[in-house]
């Protein structure tokens, strides 16, 4: 089931030397890009179909259409690697093992958008990794990749690396932007969306990490290539994280599409100590969770995700299985994304506080049945009524575990903390 | 752009394009309730209070953040919104400390008022108080950050408005809080207290610190009576007694939403107990209360007898740039029609109103130019900023806002000042002397004349002039031209101890630019102050920086009403509208209106009148609203004068040094207290009307001299502002809009260039240098004095503002980190400064922004002591050393 083509070089000893990323190709794409006319490289990956693969899965040809022309600003690119999501560990292994992958893709995104200033936004936490990638940029430098005439052409293109300082948020584009530009990362009203006024005011392109990464293949072998793995509307490969209780967790390389559970079988070994499967989240922890019944129709896509009324997310899939006692697990989960609000808006920054008050007290043994209820009316109070999606991000996985696990919820009110969690084991 | 129609509430309304829901929906009379949105901040969309549906699809959207569409369908209270809206309150009320009987935000508060609208009481969330210790270890603004709702208005004014970096979010989520840097206190922070977050604050988080509790009874716009800008003001009112003050938050007035430290806390001096409440005439030595008649028919009687005994010309009229135009008006009519004077002058004198008249009569004169860059919003529509000898962030706060806007937006700025100010920080180029002031060379006399030739010599050899301007509306370019290429640059920098590179450095950014000027005391008020005025002029003329949009001269004004006391002809020189006194047809035109002969020579200036004094030709003075015992140089020896004089009258306000000399005094009324006009610093006269009656036995200054006038005999002088407007407005067709006046309005409209090109041409003047100027030895520090942001002038009222004086109440000498070493001196030490003229001993501090050989010594405090140093010569002298400087001594004590 697996494929090897954003993962190519991820076996290679010392993949991510230059020396030895270029003996496999890498940067073999550049001559071939300035061959071309910017419009012809936004085409080619629009019929590529890939898709933002951030989280929002926001077709990348498309979103670079958008930008205005003859503004006479700088168009900046925003590289986000982030990647905080909880469960979702993919864009890492690009930046450790393949970092002149990504570099590539951003000389092509570059090109194709007419931008001569790239930002890469890392994640605080990721201390190695940031180590790994500006070792890779300063070789890119030094070979003539980045600077003032890449690979010798006449496109000069200046790549600097932004680190983060622990803020989940910082992920969300407009907060990420904020924070490129010195302030706390409190994300922006959109409209204006960052393509028409994004870092410092001028249209700016942000792409995930992977989707960046995913470039050079299709420039390489043209978008029809691309188009080989995946469904239609869910081109292409993706790295799965997958986590939780399954035999062999880890990142996969595999082809949209695929049936989860399947892939939860046949490449992450099944669920761990022969137990039963309780549910899947599918794509990182701000997805709706799946019942064993909905995870055996679902296949690793954008459109069955979104027909299962879920979503495809970051492709960080967590399988649970029959011991996990869900009131925790929506504790811990209204616990994060409380700590993670930028606390600019009202209902996200007084509403998650008031979500985690009552989830505690229903962990511990005092809530009532009106406390469950007022959970719900709190994620519909909060959803979509907030600056960014952060709230949301919070809101649709917890409504989805109360209305497919609502008994156990309720057994926390009926029965007392710790019958209710003795009956999990 | 175009104009768009969409529906809210079934009702259609059109706005133009841009323009957010909200907007839209305001200006069509459908009110949506709002925590975060202020017309002057961006647009921020984090209460979500403002949510509206939209009918089709039933989303929500925040309609102060969503641009009208055409063809939306909205309901702003329908249900779903109604709903959310308040279950957002209800989040906002759980997170609320429960103390709103206590609170001084009183029925002010935004939060409290949206919740009783919306019916929200008792509510189904627990209460999660979120407490924060309560700071008010200063005398101006209070924070009890538990009542924040983090409408994140504090933080933007401070950052979008007035550009201080106070304030900014700390932490995150529920403990996101408005925190200045490692939330140090406010005191320790950036903030200017200019409290203009504070009265943004919808709820209780920022108040003013106050000694009254509850909500004033009532408000009243007003205008400040401060510096030049002349800010809007709204004040609250309890029982006879101003108990708050905030911006008029009037959408296209010169502040909007802010003010500066003077104006929104230091009104607390009208409050004051040297308030006059009686008037006073002096029997044996001492001042005692006596009846209005009694004071009205001493001062008509003395001043008629001194007239007759010894001539008009012995009397003189000392009228106030902190008074109405209205008064202004009657004042010099009195003078000049009824004791026959043209001794008249005003406290303006003091700050380079004399280079006011200069300029004016260059350029409007010349041909009815205008050298006025007029409104302060141009601004942030300027090509280039030149700021001169000025320092606004502590004479004109409101001013430094614009500057700092303006940088920030990308206008290059360029600051010339000896000092470091709080403006340089934001400016593209910053110039200033090198080194330290050497013996025997006063180079710092000559700093503004020659940078300002240095410029304009350099800008000329790279061709950078505008040719088209020259020659339409100039003359004398080509003698100019000469001059300037001669001018010997290598003295020139030496003379003036400036860097070369740094004067390329502003020609280049100058370059190819209309300029906007701004220009302050330091530059007028100096020995080169006229020549250095001059060659501004000239800079002027060759870039065609006149005439042009937002280009032009800014004057920074110290006094609310300089600009119209200069107007209402309270000068020894000019009469109202301008007219020249020694021009007959201008004459005329006054003699007509007031049916009576007008002295035909200019009178005496206000150091003129000091000098007759001295001299003993003149015998009595009329002061109204000026203290100039505490404001000009030389205190004692204008004691002296004023103490020979026969018969001194004072009518004002406060008890002060002035009044204490007096023989009769007038208690008169405040801003606050009586309805006129000022004219601010941008040519814009704004009305005002009373929010209190004088206090006591005071009467309101228009009433008094009315009385005056008709205890000589003139009885049809009484009069009150309005009939005062119309007189004004028959004669010069520039006011008519005056007699009128509701709104301000703007008496100087710019001219159109097109229109005037037939007319006169402006001469270059020619290219003066500064000579070297030897100065003593034994006075080795240069002193540089400047008023700080907490005072006004010479301190007379802000002295008198409680909150002022416990917050600021030493004015502490700032000498360089190097002297101090030198001399062992450390924070608080005292020390002894000696020019020769006089001494004073104050403690000091040590400023790194003060560069060695300088000293800087605050004005206004202790009595305005600095003034002592300083000799009274008058400005344009040839051997005047300047109001701004002087040559010091400085000892340990
Ligand atoms: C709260 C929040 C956190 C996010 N974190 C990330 C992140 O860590 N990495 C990422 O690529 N996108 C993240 N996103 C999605 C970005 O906003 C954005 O959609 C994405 O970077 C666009 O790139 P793409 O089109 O290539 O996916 C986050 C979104 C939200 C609302
Ligand atoms: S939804 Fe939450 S994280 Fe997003 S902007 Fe609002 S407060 Fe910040
Ligand atoms: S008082 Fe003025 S300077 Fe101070 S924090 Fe408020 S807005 Fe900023
Ligand atoms: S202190 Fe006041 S103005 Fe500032 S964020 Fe809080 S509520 Fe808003
Ligand atoms: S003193 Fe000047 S800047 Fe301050 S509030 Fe008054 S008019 Fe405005
Ligand atoms: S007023 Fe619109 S979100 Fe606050």
């Amino acid at each position: 089931m697996e494929v090897k083509i954003l993962s190519a070089k991820f076996d290679i000893e010392d993949g991510h030397k230059l020396e030895i990323a270029k003996q496999h190709g890498a940067y073999a794409t550049i001559d071939k890009l300035f061959s071309m006319k910017p419009e012809e490289v936004i085409e080619e990956v629009r019929n590529s179909g890939l898709r933002g693969r951030g989280g929002a899965g926001f077709p990348a040809g498309v979103k670079w259409g958008f930008l205005p022309k003859g503004t006479g600003k700088p168009v900046y690119l925003a590289v986000n690697s982030d990647e905080s999501e909880p469960a979702t560990f993919k864009d890492r292994y690009i930046l450790v093992k393949d970092p002149h992958m990504m570099i590539e893709g951003i000389i092509i995104c570059s090109y194709a958008i007419g931008s001569h200033d790239t930002y890469i936004y890392i994640r605080g936490e990721y201390t190695s990794q940031v180590k790994a990638l500006q070792a890779a940029i300063d070789e890119a430098y030094e070979a003539g990749y980045l600077g003032d005439k890449v690979a010798g052409h006449d496109f000069k293109l200046e790549v600097t690396v932004h680190r983060g300082a622990g803020a989940y948020v910082c992920g969300e584009e407009t907060g990420l932007l904020e924070s490129i530009e010195g302030k706390k990362g409190q994300p922006r009203a959109k409209p204006p969306f960052p393509a028409v006024a994004g870092l410092y005011g001028c249209p700016t392109i942000i792409n995930n990490v992977q989707s960046i990464a995913s470039l050079p293949f299709i420039l390489e072998k043209g978008a029809e290539a691309y188009k080989v793995y995946g469904t239609e509307k869910s081109s292409g490969t993706h790295l799965f994280g997958i986590s939780g209780h399954v035999e062999k967790p880890g990142m996969y390389e595999l082809p949209l599409g695929l049936p989860l559970l399947e892939v939860v079988e046949k490449v992450a070994g099944g669920v761990w100590k022969g137990r039963k499967l309780k549910g899947v989240i599918p794509g990182g922890s701000s997805t709706p969770v799946l019942t064993p019944e909905e995870a055996k129709t679902v296949t690793l896509d954008y459109e069955s995700m979104a027909e299962h009324k879920t979503m495809f997310g970051s492709g960080g899939i967590v399988v649970l299985d029959e011991t996990v006692d869900m009131v925790k697990l929506v504790e811990n989960l209204i616990y994060f994304y409380h700590h993670e609000s930028c606390g600019q808006c009202t209902p996200c920054r007084e509403g998650l506080g008031w979500m985690l008050k009552i989830i505690k007290k229903v962990v511990r043994g005092e809530g009532e049945i009106s406390d469950i209820d007022l959970l719900s009316e709190l994620c519909d109070n909060i959803e979509m009524k907030t600056v960014c999606v952060l709230s949301a991000a919070c809101t649709m996985p917890v409504r989805s575990y109360l209305t497919k696990f609502r008994h156990e919820f309720d057994a926390y009110v009926s029965e007392g903390a710790s019958t209710a969690e003795a009956n999990q084991e | 752009m175009e104009t768009i129609t969409l529906t809210i509430n079934g009702k259609r309304v059109s706005c133009l394009e841009g323009k957010s829901i909200l907007e839209a929906a305001e200006a069509h009379g459908i009110k949506i309730p709002k925590l975060c949105y202020h017309h002057s901040l961006k647009p921020f969309g984090a209460c979500r209070l403002c949510l509206v549906e939209d009918e089709k699809t039933g989303r929500l959207f925040a309609s102060c953040v969503t641009p009208a569409a055409p063809d939306m369908v909205l309901l702003s209270d329908s249900p779903q919104v109604l709903k959310h809206r308040r279950n957002i309150i209800s989040l906002m009320m759980a997170e609320h400390p429960e103390s709103c009987i206590v609170c001084n935000k009183g029925n002010r508060c935004q939060l409290r008022m949206i919740a009783a609208e919306l019916g929200i009481g008792e509510n189904h969330l627990y209460p999660m108080p979120n407490y924060k210790p309560l700071e008010q270890a200063n005398p101006f603004i209070m924070r009890d950050l538990s009542k924040c709702i983090l409408c994140g208005k504090c933080i933007r004014a401070d950052h979008e408005l007035v550009c201080a970096g106070a304030i900014d979010y700390n932490s995150r989520g529920f403990d996101s809080r408005p925190a200045t840097l490692h939330e140090l206190p406010l005191e320790e922070s950036t903030c200017t207290f200019c409290g203009t977050c504070v009265s943004l604050c919808p709820t209780g988080a920022l108040s003013t610190k106050t000694d009254f509790a509850g909500t004033p009874e009532r408000e009243s716009n007003s205008v400040c009576g401060f510096c030049g800008i002349g800010c809007n003001l709204t004040l609250g009112i309890a029982g006879n007694m101003i108990v708050d003050v905030n911006p008029a938050h009037i959408e296209n007035s010169v502040n909007d939403a802010t003010l500066c430290v003077r104006g929104h806390f230091g009104h607390d001096f009208l409050n004051s107990t040297q308030r006059l409440t009686h008037p006073l005439a002096r029997k044996e030595k001492e001042l005692v209360p006596v009846s209005w008649d009694n004071a009205l028919e001493t001062t008509a009687k003395k001043l008629l007898e001194i007239k007759d005994q010894h001539g008009p010309e012995s009397i003189a009229f000392l009228g106030s740039s902190k008074c109405s135009n209205e008064e202004n008006y009657l004042f010099q009519k009195i003078a000049r029609t009824i004791i026959e004077t043209n001794n008249v002058d005003n406290g303006g004198y003091l700050s380079g109103r004399l280079l006011l008249d200069l300029a004016e009569e260059r350029t409007d004169k010349a041909g009815r130019f205008n050298f006025f860059a007029g409104p302060l919003s141009g601004l942030e529509q300027a090509e280039v900023i030149f700021v001169l000898g000025a320092e606004p962030d502590q004479a004109a706060p409101v001013l430094d806002y614009y500057l700092k806007r303006s940088a920030k937006k990308g206008t290059p700025l360029i600051v010339a000042n000896p000092k470091k100010i709080g403006l340089t920080t934001s400016a593209s180029c910053w110039i200033h002397p090198y080194g330290s002031p050497k013996p025997a060379q006063n180079f710092f006399d000559t700093f503004y004349l020659e940078l300002i030739n240095l410029i304009s010599a350099n800008l000329l050899e790279k061709n950078a002039i505008d040719t088209s301007f020259i020659s339409r509306f100039t003359s004398g370019y080509e003698e100019y031209k000469s001059d300037l290429l001669s001018l010997d640059q290598k003295t020139s920098v030496e003379k003036a101890n400036l860097d070369s590179r740094s004067i390329k450095n502003a020609a280049e950014t100058l370059t190819g630019k209309k300029i906007t000027f701004v220009v302050g005391d330091g530059l007028m008020l100096q020995r080169y102050g006229k020549e250095a005025m001059e060659a501004l002029l000239n800079l002027a003329l060759m870039t065609g920086s006149i005439g042009y949009k937002g280009a032009g001269f800014h004057i920074l004004s110290k006094e609310n009403n300089l600009v119209g006391a200069w107007d209402m002809g309270t000068v020894p020189g000019t009469l109202p509208g301008r007219l020249m006194i020694n021009n007959e047809n201008d004459r005329n035109i006054w003699e007509k209106a007031w049916k009576s002969k007008i002295p035909q020579t200019k009178g005496l200036d206000l150091y003129q009148m000091i000098k007759k004094a001295e001299e003993g030709s003149l015998k009595a003075i009329y002061i109204m609203g000026e203290n100039p015992l505490r404001s000009l140089p030389q205190p004692n020896r204008l004691l002296k004068s004023f103490e020979s004089l026969e018969f001194v009258v004072a009518q004002d306000i406060l008890f002060n040094e002035t009044v204490n000399i007096a023989d009769v005094v007038l208690p008169g009324a405040p801003f606050s207290e009586k309805a006129g006009s000022f004219t601010n610093m941008e040519g814009k006269i704004q009305c005002f009307s009373p929010a209190l009656p004088p206090p006591k036995n005071a009467k309101t200054d228009l009433e008094i001299l009315g009385l005056v006038a008709e205890k000589m005999g003139a009885p049809e002088y009484k009069s009150n502002h309005e009939d005062i407007r119309k007189e004004i407005s028959n004669t010069i067709s520039a006011y008519s809009e005056t007699a009128a006046c509701k709104h301000p309005i703007w008496i100087r409209e710019k001219n159109q260039l097109q229109d005037n090109m037939a007319e006169k041409q402006i001469r270059f003047s020619p290219v003066t240098s500064s000579s070297e100027t030897v100065c003593d030895d034994d006075y080795p520090f240069i002193a540089l004095f400047g008023s700080t942001r907490f005072h006004l002038g010479s301190g007379t009222r802000t002295g008198q503002s409680e909150r002022i004086n416990v917050f600021a109440p030493q004015g502490e000498i700032e000498v360089s980190p190097v002297d101090a070493e030198k001399m062992n001196l450390i924070k608080d030490d005292r020390i002894k400064v000696t020019s020769v003229t006089g001494e004073l001993e104050r403690t000091v501090k040590v400023n790194s922004n003060i560069r060695s050989g300088y000293i800087h010594i605050p004005t206004a405090y202790n009595h305005n002591d600095a003034r002592c140093l300083i000799q009274l010569v008058p400005l344009l002298d040839a051997d005047s050393s300047g109001w701004d400087s002087c040559r010091v001594t400085v000892e340990k004590v």
